[in-house]
């Protein structure tokens, strides 16, 4: 073997190499246009959204939907009609306790039942587990005739705590999936070390393994608020009056009795009432992005 | 005085019998390693004494007192483990503290045997941070902090560096020796590398099969192994073994050596002429011409090389007798040729004798 002379590295054309590389990287206009295309598709009616909002009812009838508004202060006078036609106050109030109410509990709930599914040697496992796992497997809408009619005997239809009941059930399956199948990675070398350590079984689901779930824990309850937040179907069902039902349903009453109401209220209402998840879905971003590493110890 | 003894005792998992009846007597200090091929039973016998699996048939008892039904966190002991098992939420400082704060202890003790820990382990610049941000070696660090501060009458270490690489595992070596030297508790130690085995150990126990093959300082293990399984798993490169017969003059005879071995008198139980013995040489005592100390009482023959590997060092060369193939180490390698025919002096004085059919030593006075 012959030591060999340094390649000289100078006499390469750097500024032609980073072309090259760029090129076999290019995009094709076609692409290009196709996903302009689908963008805007998707962005349109958020267009017409944000423009309306902005238009007094008058000025919305006597334009174009998609025209621009002609100032922003009519979106004030939206607000109000809106907050007050609905009461959103109540319905906003009533939906915020569902959704963190319903949704911490039944992620904590399906933490436990998880911890168990996954950490646990006991008879019948794979029984249960399918049982709970079978609460995600039917549409939701199937429960409503006997949970109406159930409710109803047991007198808690139109009740605060049968919705908070309902929701939190409902909520139960789907986490007890998604966290039995995170915990089954955690390693067990770390329960027995926090047994050694002195921990009794809840202190080592409490201070060790929920520690190290927050992560999908956050973006479960987040999801779950989210339905419960979005949920017309069964707050409609089993909630009648105003100081019950949901932002869901106190929307309703821009349809039928009050249909007169302007485009431009419904929609500025519709845009309050989603605003929370949104509002939510950032405040927790960082939390499951972050991701706690469960690998590392 | 924390003698650890292990009394009859057996796992079974369903129908398969992990343990299967081991005794083993661990006096208060000393630093015992199990070793033995995977699948052994090492880790399950390890995990019954830390009360992490329940004891099928048997007793364990810690400083004289029956542990059996006693929970791990009452028994005295800690354990440090092979995937390290660190909380991975919580700082260094609070994995160290973590088990005394639950367990009540107060906050100046908790602080005194951490800092003493943090000390003798120099986690000192690591204290705030999380385990992902440490180290392999430093996270192998705190999982040994972490059973110190517990202050334990019996160390239990299921091989703690097998994830590191080979320079930290020598340097965590010295460490784990270094502590057992301050801290000066029972250590019983899990591993399937026979150096740790041999550079930590006052006392080896080589397991095969859920059963004690043999026990014994490093130094007997080595030199006297009470079985061809034993004198193969102990020592690298391994063992070499030839079949042999035994003559009428009381030498041996392996097939493709002109000169029969002369025994040494009074060593073995020799058994009758024209009965065949497994014969056992240690790689050192088959001397390549001119690369070692000749021995004393050599049978010289010339072979053919098979293979080579230089390490540097040494070369390992794989030769033949008849047809059975050995491996030997030249010291002060040259360069050799594959089919190169080469010149061995073999150590007479040094080989082992087995009994074929059972395996075991002939040596007189070896205990199984
Ligand atoms: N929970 C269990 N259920 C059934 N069998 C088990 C269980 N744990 C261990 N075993 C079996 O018991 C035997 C001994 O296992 P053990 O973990 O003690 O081996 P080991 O000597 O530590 O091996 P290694 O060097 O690979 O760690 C193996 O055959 C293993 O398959
Ligand atoms: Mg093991």
């Amino acid at each position: 073997m012959t030591v060999q002379v340094p390649f000289d590295l100078s006499q390469l054309d750097f500024a032609a190499i980073a072309q090259k590389e760029r090129a076999r990287n290019r995009t094709s206009p076609w692409i290009v246009v196709l996903s302009v295309l689908l963008a805007l598709l998707w962005v349109a009616p958020f267009y017409y959204l944000m423009v309306s909002i902005f238009k007094s009812p008058e000025e919305y009838a006597g334009s174009s939907p998609f025209a621009l508004p002609e100032g922003i202060t009519p979106v004030w006078a939206n607000i109000v009609d809106a907050w007050t036609t609905a009461n959103m106050a109540q319905g906003f109030a009533n939906s915020a306790l569902y959704g963190v109410v319903g949704a911490s509990v039944a992620v904590f709930i399906a933490a436990l039942a998880a911890h168990g599914l996954a950490r646990f040697q006991f008879n019948g496992k794979t029984f249960w587990f399918m049982l709970i796992f079978a609460g995600t497997v039917f549409p939701f809408q199937m429960y409503l005739i006997p949970l109406f009619f159930t409710y109803q005997q047991m007198g808690i239809i139109n009740t605060k705590f049968g919705m908070i009941l309902f929701y939190t059930a409902v909520c139960i399956p789907f986490p007890v999936l998604v966290l039995r199948n995170y915990m089954s990675q955690i390693s067990t070398e770390m329960d027995e070390a926090a047994r050694m350590d002195g921990c009794s079984e809840f202190r080592l689901f409490l201070n060790i393994v929920l520690p190290n779930c927050w992560s999908p824990m956050a973006a479960l309850f987040l999801l779950q608020f989210t339905w419960i937040w979005n949920d017309l179907l069964f707050s409609t069902v089993l909630s009648q009056s105003t100081d019950v039902r949901s932002i869901m349903s106190a929307l309703q009453v821009f349809q039928g009795g009050y249909a007169s109401t302007s485009p431009v209220v419904v929609l500025t209402a519709s845009l309050i009432a989603s605003l929370p998840t949104v509002v939510l879905f950032l405040a927790l971003r960082k939390t499951f992005l972050r991701g706690i590493s469960i690998s590392a110890g | 005085m924390a003698r650890v003894t292990l009394t009859n005792l057996v796992k079974a998992y369903g129908a398969h019998v992990a343990v299967k009846g081991i005794n083993l007597d661990i006096a208060d200090k000393s630093f015992v390693a199990l070793v033995g091929p995977s699948g052994c039973g090492k880790s399950t016998t390890l995990r019954m004494i830390a009360g992490l699996e329940t004891v099928s048939w048997g007793e364990i008892s810690i400083a004289g007192k029956v542990v059996n039904e006693v929970s791990s966190r009452s028994r005295g002991v800690a354990m440090v483990f092979q995937s390290y098992a660190l909380y991975p939420h919580m700082s260094v400082r609070s994995n160290l503290s973590f088990g005394l704060r639950i367990a009540g202890v107060a906050k100046t003790e908790v602080d005194r045997r951490v800092a003493v820990a943090t000390e003798i382990l120099e986690l000192g610049p690591y204290m705030e941070r999380r385990p992902s941000q440490l180290s392999g070696g430093q996270r192998q660090r705190v999982a040994m902090g972490r059973a110190i501060v517990r202050e334990p009458q019996v160390f239990l270490f299921d091989e703690p560096l097998s994830n590191l690489d080979a320079k930290l595992r020598h340097q965590m070596r010295v460490e784990i020796k270094k502590l057992h030297r301050r801290l000066q508790n029972t250590v019983i130690y899990v591993t399937h590398d026979q150096v740790e085995a041999m550079t930590l150990a006052d006392q080896i126990v080589i397991m095969r099969d859920g059963l004690i093959e043999q026990a014994g300082t490093p130094a007997e293990v080595f030199q006297h192994p009470a079985n061809k399984f034993v004198a193969g798993f102990i020592g690298a490169p391994q063992m070499n073994f030839f079949a042999g017969t035994v003559t009428e003059a009381g030498q041996i005879r392996l097939r493709g050596l002109e000169r029969a071995l002369d025994v040494v008198p009074g060593r073995f139980d020799m058994p009758r002429a024209g009965a065949p013995v497994t014969v056992g040489l240690r790689p050192e005592h088959i001397v390549p011409q001119d690369h070692g100390l000749t021995p004393k009482n050599p049978i010289r023959f010339e072979a053919e090389v098979l293979l080579s590997e230089a390490l540097g060092n040494e070369t390992l060369i794989t030769s033949s007798i008849g047809a059975e193939e050995f491996v030997t180490r030249m010291l002060d390698p040259r360069d050799v040729a594959d089919g190169e025919r080469m010149s061995f002096a073999l150590d007479t004085d040094r080989i082992h004798l087995f009994d074929p059919e059972t395996e075991r030593s002939l040596r007189k006075g070896s205990d199984n």
